[in-house]
């Protein structure tokens, strides 16, 4: 069959010794910054792109790409242990993963995410082998109105991410919608919110936010209980999930894996989506609800597996379409112009060897990943043992370096500082960071949406809803309302009938 | 006199209306335009006056329903970790990096309650290796590590 | 026990505190005047890590390395028209170790498009060298029948709402240039980047677009959409049958941005010599050429007499241009 064909070539392209070195090398790299907090994918390779131009561009391609996935299985890390998300996307695996690590179950939640993103690695691998085209085609219907209905769905689910106050959350990702719109509005290049300060022109940096408002508040709420807050974990539980878990985990794999692999091919903020939709399905089709938000196992398998799957499909638009769904997809983008090898349809029929040899250093990068990360799960189990007291400065000193290497500015390190201090204070208050952090990055994107789509429908409202794609995602946002409405409805008129 | 009954939810309206107000008060300069004809300042001000509401609605619900209260500060902690990142910020560029580790993984620890200074000089010299060899030597940061 | 403790901590509290004063009040070390380079360059690039200006600036950051034989380091700092990249230089020691790669447009355009700028384009600024030329291309739809510019603008003209894209002020100043010479009439619709526009011009929702030639050479040789004509004087080598704005009879429209090289003012005369000549050298090689040429770009090797006499021609050019678009400055 073709398909066998074609992947035979492209095996035998990737699986040499140089092009391996280079896979290795990638996922390395990668792991290790993806561990760092500040320090991401995007700054790393655009480092490197230099070094490009003189390799092979198979070799340069299949090392960058292990940096980028190589990344995502790092970043899992750090939001389970510590509570610091690496990318936008880890930002769900801290709700239920930290939790995990808090009550011991450190390497159960390590463990499951990463055979979780291994899983979903291949099967995004084979997507990409088998479908690239069609995919393609489907992503190419969305457009301005379909991502502005998109990011309204997301942001009304982001309200059920949420385990506390529904009132709270939706006010929480109100305060996450007006901090994103700081920065310059492109239609009209007004500078909102930025006070003069040049740093804030492009927006409220990501890293610094997160790393403030999870990591650091964490570290503040932490110093105020009197003894080891992990001091409960003490209990030496195993460091493989128990049969239970893997149980719970494994359908929520495959369904955070159909997501990531769908959402992630969009591009222009799809795969931000993935891992909060993940998240937000398990939440409400789970048997044990209640457990989210402290500790559901379903909660760490299913966003690390869309994380992933939608790692690999954001490939798809860019070695099928020439477009880049993201900024590290825009630096392939450079290095392939670098090499002087124009993306867009003519890859896959001109240079098969390049399409075919990619994707099959995807799935030997997931391998060799898999490999890296579980032996190291029991390196990070031990870290955590030692105490609080010596460990909380470090993590300190890592995101101020990472605060810092985002862009050598000491503005950065001082926005991190009132980060912290305010997810402090909303930890006090009992409102959640997540709903804000979605709110943050799906609004601006949500408005540039929505106003590019009235000038070019010039004016006309509904072109939402004349569009069929854009119509169905708001009836799912209606939908998605009534979901979590009628449940308070039925709660109060329980409440109600037992007075 | 009314009383809060559940202090968090209170505290978190009155926070909620803060910052829809200091929107407010910062955006007011920003064209409004119309839905279809969105200006930079439509959605700011809809927001704002949308978590206003919400504010609004959780401070009335705080004193009227129950909750739970706000858990006590130490404080003194929590200063001494936010002057440590200051400090980072200061001494980054003046120092180096050497020095301004060394300078916030002292003053972090301090936040602890069983902090020994024998521990905490080994820790910070050791971090302060660490992030040197990582980030300058292996991952090419440019950091000036010595500024003298 | 714990009191002592306690006291201990907050003696050390209020010494920090004193570090504090100490560090906010002290002077910033002094940088070793040696012989240049002694320490790394660093490059500030107004674009994103992965643009086509990106990976210009970064080809060039990389072939200086090589002469300076000190690391150069580059820095992205987007944002504002380029204007944080250069305010950041503007406002470094002029010793020679801080250097911005910008675009003519935003080094020229800057001026009449900001009110507040803390920094004057010419005034503080040296300029180094310049040592590229981009072309901007016309494009339309691969499908739409219309295959030159006089049809273009026949079509806009005999149909009330037109659309065209635009993803910097660059791309709108041309575009509103061309058409006030042409006499039609088409409404701008804002993208972030390029490659957010591609499908909108590929299947037609945008009337047309002007666009970064090192992005478009990709879609246009993937047959996804077609130049119309290039902005530039001269026809460019990677697409030899695409027409200028000239020739296709758009007037008087010349429109070629270049990237140059720039330090802050009062840097002595003999670094920045030293630093034009490796850019011209840089610029002169085959090598060059063919990366360039790869991203539809020239290789220009003025020195900093000629590069600032560009630059003055094209504030010449740009002030009518702003005026006629009636863009407010900001």
């Amino acid at each position: 069959m073709d398909l066998f064909a074609n992947l035979a070539t492209g095996f035998g392209a990737a699986v040499t010794p140089v092009n391996l070195g280079f896979c290795l090398f990638g996922c390395l790299i990668g792991t290790l910054i993806g561990v760092l907090p500040g320090i991401g994918p995007i700054a790393t390779i655009a480092m490197l792109l230099p070094v490009t131009f003189g390799l092979s561009p198979l070799g340069a391609l299949i090392m960058l790409a292990g940096i980028y996935y190589g990344a995502q299985y790092g970043g899992s890390t750090t939001a389970i242990l510590v509570n610091l998300p690496g990318e936008s996307s880890s930002v769900v695996t801290c709700i239920d993963g930290y939790q995990m690590a808090q009550k011991g179950r450190a390497g159960a939640a390590l463990a499951i995410a990463a055979v979780g993103s291994l899983f979903a690695g291949c099967v995004g691998t084979i997507l990409i082998a088998a479908f690239a085209p069609v995919l393609a085609a489907f992503a190419v219907k969305f457009r301005s109105p379909e991502y502005f209905a998109l990011m309204l769905f997301g942001l009304i689910a982001a309200v059920i991410l949420a385990h506390g106050s529904v009132v709270k959350a939706v006010g929480m990702v109100i305060l996450g919608l007006l901090v994103g719109l700081v920065g310059t509005e492109s239609q009209s290049a007004t500078a909102r919110f930025t006070f003069g300060v040049p740093e804030l022109y492009d927006g409220v940096d990501f890293v610094p936010l997160a790393m403030g408002l999870f990591g650091l508040a964490e570290i503040l709420s932490n110093l105020d209980r009197r003894r080891d807050p992990r001091a409960a974990a003490t209990v030496i539980s195993s460091l493989w999930p128990s049969r239970a878990e893997i149980r719970r985990a494994a359908p929520a794999v495959v369904r955070g894996t159909m997501i990531g692999a769908l959402l992630g091919i969009l591009p222009g903020g799809g795969a931000v989506l993935a891992s909060f939709a993940a998240y937000t399905l398990e939440k409400k089709t789970s048997r044990f609800p209640a457990e989210f938000g402290k500790g559901a196992v379903e909660g760490v398998a299913a966003p690390e597996a869309a994380n992933n799957a939608g790692a690999q499909t954001s490939f798809i638009p860019l070695l099928t379409l020439g477009i880049p769904s993201n900024p590290v997809m825009a630096l392939m983008m450079g290095a392939m112009l670098i090499q002087g090898i124009a993306p867009g349809t003519a890859i896959i029929s001109d240079r098969p060897e390049l399409f075919w040899g990619m994707v099959a250093s995807m799935w030997v990068g997931n391998l060799m990943l898999i490999i890296i990360n579980l032996p190291l799960i029991g390196i990070w189990v031990r870290l955590l043992r030692v105490p609080y007291r010596l460990l909380f400065p470090c993590i300190v000193v890592l995101c101020c370096v990472g605060a810092y290497s985002v862009n050598s500015s000491t503005f950065l390190i001082l926005m991190m500082a009132g980060f912290a201090l305010l997810g402090y204070v909303f930890g006090k208050l009992g409102c959640e960071g997540a709903p804000f952090l979605l709110g943050f990055v799906l609004g601006p994107l949500m408005e540039e949406n929505f106003r590019r789509s009235m000038v070019l429908s010039f004016g006309d409202p509904t072109i939402f809803l004349r569009r069929p794609i854009s119509l169905c995602i708001l009836l799912a946002g209606l939908a998605l309302i009534a979901l979590i409405i009628i449940p308070q409805f039925r709660s109060r008129r329980d409440e109600a009938f037992q007075e | 006199m009314v009383r809060v009954q559940s202090p968090q939810d209170f505290w978190a309206g009155i926070l909620f209306i803060l910052f829809g107000c200091a929107a407010l008060w910062f955006g007011r300069d920003y064209a409004f335009g119309t839905l279809t004809k969105m200006g930079p300042g439509y959605l700011p001000a809809v927001l704002s006056w949308a978590l206003v509401a919400i504010g609004g609605l959780l401070t009335a619900r705080a004193l009227a329903i129950d909750g739970p209260a706000i858990e006590r500060s130490q404080v003194v902690p929590q200063l001494l970790i936010l002057a440590a990142i200051v400090l980072f910020a200061l001494a980054i560029e003046r120092l180096g990096l050497a020095l301004a580790v060394v300078l916030v993984a002292v003053t972090a620890s301090l936040a602890s309650r069983d902090m020994r200074w024998s521990e905490t000089i080994a820790l910070a010299i050791g971090i302060a290796a660490l992030c040197v060899l990582l980030f300058v030597h292996l991952l090419g940061q440019p950091f000036v590590v010595w500024a003298f | 026990m714990n009191d002592r403790l306690a006291m201990g901590r907050r003696g050390l509290a209020v010494a920090f505190a004193l570090a504090l004063c100490g560090l906010v009040l002290g002077p910033r070390p002094a940088a070793a005047q040696q012989d240049y380079p002694n320490r790394p360059l660093h490059v500030f690039i107004g674009f994103p890590a992965g643009s086509g200006a990106d990976i210009l600036g970064r080809y060039f950051a990389a072939q200086l390395e090589k002469l300076a034989g000190k690391p150069v380091v580059v820095e992205n700092k987007p944002g504002a028209n380029s204007n944080i990249a250069a305010g950041i230089v503007a406002s470094a020691k002029p010793d020679g170790y801080s250097i911005l790669f910008i675009a003519s447009s935003n080094m020229a355009g800057s001026r009449f498009l900001f009110k507040n700028l803390p920094f004057d384009t010419v005034k503080s600024f040296t300029p180094v060298a310049s040592f590229a030329e981009i072309a901007f291309m016309l494009t339309v739809s691969a499908k739409s029948p219309i295959k030159t510019v006089a049809e273009l603008t026949a079509y806009l003209k005999s149909r009330k709402q037109n659309k065209y894209g635009a993803t910097n002020q660059t791309a709108i100043l041309s575009t509103e240039y061309y058409k006030q010479l042409a006499g039609v009439d088409a409404v701008h619709v804002a993208y972030r980047t390029a490659p957010e526009a591609l499908p909108d011009v590929e299947d037609g929702t945008l009337d047309f677009m002007i666009m970064d030639g090192t992005f478009a050479v990709g879609p246009i040789k993937a047959g996804k959409i077609r130049a119309l004509a290039v902005t530039s004087a001269q026809r460019i080598a990677t697409l030899p049958d695409v027409p200028t704005m000239m020739e296709a009879g758009v007037g008087n429209f010349e429109f070629t941005p270049w990237w140059g090289a720039f330090v802050p003012a009062g840097t002595p005369q003999p670094i920045v010599a030293k630093l034009g000549a490796w850019m011209n050298q840089i610029a002169r090689t085959d090598e060059a050429r063919q990366f360039l040429e790869r991203i539809a770009a020239l290789p220009l090797s003025d020195d900093s007499k000629a590069t600032a006499a560009r630059l003055q021609d094209d504030i010449a050019k740009w002030e009518p241009l702003v005026k006629a678009a009636k863009i407010e400055p900001q």
